[in-house]
């Protein structure tokens, strides 16, 4: 890119800005110095207190109480701490790049334009009392990502405000000096986005927000729906518009008080988790969780969970019948007809999975089998089972303790009878307690695996609850799959783990977390019905944010009609679904070339341009890194079918090469080998397709596998082989080495 | 809450034999026999002037069940336990 003359106003104004900015951070600063020192004085005193107070001594109340008093301070000063700590490290940030754009806005019945810098955090000028630099997330910002040099507008609190662009510039400024700046007149800025994209990829996902386009910038400010769903195709900024969206709302939520702990981000695994960890940071926010759905599956039944990566992994590997099986498994698993049986079953739990009993406590009959049977049949439907089980079990417990003194008496002059002591009596009392407990409890304690598991055992009760709903032809072997694996002392299947926790929550009236406001859900073609169902049930009161792309799915193909089902399941009425078609990670030649993996390709490309795709044998592999590290690609992913395919790659490599192989927690370096089932997000600079061979990648679900694998890379791709090179990759206009 | 272990463990010792020194707040009492159980907690219960639920009492696992319900129990105002005097000390069994 040409380097311009700055000019000197532009340098002027930058002046004036930074000292703005040193001006508020020595303020912070001392401010966050004098907090610390009370902070410290405090923690003393608590440590003096902890150890003056015998805390586990009952006496010693008021030292607890003074205790108390003095974490409650020391809570308050961390939280204004953690306050001023972020605006100090935003701050810091300002003092080498304050702002990114200038808007000059005219507005009506006003003679001068007007102008506003957007930077990535706003900042106060005193002594003109107006803000120097606007936060990017504020209304007026958006004028800059979504019109050019034309009437714009913008809503404000105050209602809708228009104004006419009279001129837009960008700047690249860098350690407080201005790289470049240019006037942009289109709404999309292609010297600077083409300059961004142009770089190499980082172990780390960076922010976007000086180059947001248009459709994305509708996504991320979007307030009106209740579930917003993105169609985006590979490389079209999915995540960056999830996790922007989330820093976007968490801006507008100082309104309505959505904090970070009201925001949950799905992410599809831990390595993923990792790569996107810095974006919200880096756009001033702070301790928003993000989670896998197993880790919260794992969480929520207390029991192990298979991860995602590993049934990726498993599906992969497994030989093609095996593996047909298995999608076929995974399909109804995911289908909102496993869903509907779910909640037939649910219905049905009450009448035949309570193990119903004449209760006696002693001589005397408690209830009647019957008695039992009908107050959790007849109590009002809208208490969920677990609760209406819950109650009974009390008012058990409450007839027996009022009839305890009685049958004491009687225990204690049978004891006399026998010549036996009180303890004889009390002995035999806690006896039968514990005898009618365990009956109580056979009626009121349902275990949910028990239950599941049940559900696929009864191949007659399964038949009769999905009466009227379509099943696959191999139903019968999926319920005895089904019955192995939930008695197997394997992790449980995740797509069993979601629906047993669906059957959990539905069960007992208990959510995961009522703070949660907001979800998140990144590759969320990833995520089946049944899925779903369980997440509305456990954030019934928070709003959906949904992306995906449905030609994406490792483990199943899929329609458009996916995001009619999933908002089906969330049960959310006011929705909208965005299509994103243009990618903006790989160069034209190489979208176009993942593009016959496609059956209904409509990817439009950013148009930059690299080198066409190589179908090599794989004696070239070494040659080939050289040459992508010469050419300074800094991430260089050998992408092999699956983790055991990977592992020998990684044998036989690194005796050639350093070269590292990625698990799930690892950074890899510069080059290394990674299992397609991890690559879920990710992008590097070259990707090399390990074993492109026609007896590993030769099916439709290995085209899908080819298209991920593929979308992965930003500027170079390769297909390696070994014997024959897959037929999928035949392709008229491929260029061989 | 440690007077209160003390006594259990104290308890525990008389009814099982366990080693006084060896009985810690996570001491499994799980493999009691109902005699050995009903004679740990009527012991508790005379020391302390209180009641201990049946339903309570069998879902105690370890010593520090016990303890915790023992402490309740008098945090909940259900005796009129005043702390222990020597004597109670030296004969606080039977």
């Amino acid at each position: 890119m040409n380097q311009p003359q700055i000019p000197l106003e532009e340098k002027l104004h930058l002046d004036k800005t930074l000292s703005i900015v040193q001006a508020e951070l020595d303020s912070v600063r001392a401010a966050t110095k004098a907090q610390q020192q009370e902070m410290d004085r405090l923690r003393s005193e608590l440590q003096t207190d902890r150890e003056l107070a015998n805390l586990w001594s009952s006496e010693e109340f008021e030292d607890l109480a003074d205790l108390s008093q003095s974490v409650r301070l020391l809570t308050m000063q961390e939280e204004t701490q953690d306050t001023a700590v972020a605006r100090r490290i935003a701050l810091e940030y300002q003092q080498h790049s304050p702002y990114f754009a200038r808007l000059t806005l005219r507005f009506p019945d006003e003679e001068e334009d007007e102008p506003i810098y957007i930077g990535r955090f706003s900042l106060w000028n005193p002594k003109e009392k107006d803000l120097a630099v606007h936060d990017w997330r504020s209304p007026i910002a958006s004028v800059f990502y979504r019109f050019g040099m034309e009437p714009a507008y913008y809503t404000a609190p105050l209602g809708r405000i228009d104004c006419l662009v009279t001129g837009k510039r960008q700047y690249e400024i860098r350690n407080g000096q201005i790289v470049y700046c240019f006037d942009a007149d289109s709404v999309i800025q292609d010297k600077l986005l083409r300059k961004m994209l142009s770089q190499n990829a980082s172990s780390q996902m960076r922010s976007i927000v000086e180059t947001i386009q248009k459709d994305q910038d509708i996504a991320i400010r979007d307030e009106e729906h209740d579930l917003l769903m993105v169609q985006g195709v590979a490389g079209s900024g999915k995540t960056s518009i999830a996790l922007h969206r989330v820093a976007y709302l968490m801006y507008e939520g100082l309104k309505n008080r959505l904090r970070s702990h009201n925001i949950l981000i799905l992410s599809p695994n831990t390595v993923f988790e990792k790569y996107i960890s810095s974006v919200l940071p880096e756009l001033g926010q702070r301790n928003t969780a993000a989670a896998t759905l197993e880790y919260i599956l794992e969480n929520f039944l207390h029991t192990p969970v298979q991860s995602r990566v590993d049934r990726i992994d498993s599906l992969c590997k497994a030989e093609s019948r095996q593996a047909e099986a298995m999608r076929r498994m995974l399909d109804f698993k995911s289908s909102p007809e496993f869903v509907a049986i779910l909640d037939r079953f649910l219905q049905e739990i009450p009448r035949h999975f309570s193990q119903y009993q004449d209760l006696w406590y002693g001589d005397h009959l408690l209830a009647t089998a019957q008695s039992l049977k009908n107050e959790i049949m007849q109590r009002d439907d809208k208490w969920p089972l677990g609760v209406r089980l819950h109650r009974l079990e009390n008012i058990l417990w409450e007839k027996i303790r009022a009839l305890r003194p009685e049958r004491m008496k009687t225990l204690y002059f049978r004891a006399l009878q026998l010549s036996r002591g009180p303890e004889w009596a009390r002995a035999y009392s806690l006896y039968e307690t514990a005898s009618l407990s365990r009956q109580i409890q056979a009626i009121t304690r349902l275990s949910v695996r028990q239950l599941y598991l049940s559900l696929f055992a009864d191949e007659t009760r399964f038949l009769r609850l999905a009466k009227g709903i379509p099943l696959p032809s191999d139903i019968r072997s999926i319920l005895t799959d089904t019955c192995e694996a939930l008695r197997s002392d394997q992790p449980l299947p995740l797509s069993d783990a979601s629906a047993m926790a669906y059957l959990k929550v539905r069960l007992e009236g208990r959510s995961a977390s009522g703070d949660i406001r907001q979800v998140v859900i990144d590759e969320a073609q990833d995520y089946g019905m049944a899925d779903y169902a369980l997440l509305h049930s456990f954030y019934p009161n928070a709003r959906f944010t949904v992306l995906g792309d449905i030609n994406q799915s490792m483990e199943r193909g899929m329609d458009h009609s996916f995001f009619g089902n999933v908002q089906k399941q969330l049960k959310i009425e006011k929705a909208a679904l965005i299509e994103l078609n243009k990618s903006f990670r790989c160069t034209k030649e190489i979208l176009s070339f993942s593009e016959q993996f496609l059956k209904h390709a409509a990817l439009q490309s950013f148009n930059r341009s690299g080198e066409e795709p190589k179908i090599l044998p794989n004696d070239q592999i070494i040659s080939c890194i050289r040459q992508c590290k010469e050419m300074g690609y800094k991430s260089i992913a050998l992408i092999a079918k699956t983790a055991e395919m990977a592992e020998k790659w990684h044998a036989r490599l690194s005796l050639e090469i350093p070269i590292r192989l990625m698990g799930r927690d690892i950074n890899p370096g510069d080059v290394f080998i990674v299992p397609l089932a991890l690559t879920k997000g990710l992008e590097f600079d070259a990707v090399f397709l390990l074993d492109c061979d026609e007896t590993n990648y030769s099916t439709e679900d290995d085209r899908r596998l080819l298209y991920v694998a593929c979308t992965r890379a930003l500027h170079f791709l390769s297909f390696f082989y070994t014997s024959s090179p897959s037929l999928l990759l035949k392709q008229e206009d491929q260029c061989n080495g | 809450m440690d007077e209160i272990f003390a006594m259990v463990a104290n308890a525990i010792n008389h009814v099982t034999g366990l080693p006084r020194e060896s009985i810690r707040p996570e001491t499994d009492l799980q493999k009691l026999k109902f005699a050995q159980w009903a004679t740990l907690i009527m012991a508790c219960e005379k020391y302390y002037h209180i009641e201990i639920p049946d339903e309570k009492a069998i879902g105690f696992t370890c010593a520090q069940d016990l303890t915790l319900c023992i402490h309740q129990e008098l945090s909940d105002g259900r005796s009129d336990y005043s702390a222990p005097t020597d004597e109670d000390r030296t004969d606080w069994y039977y």
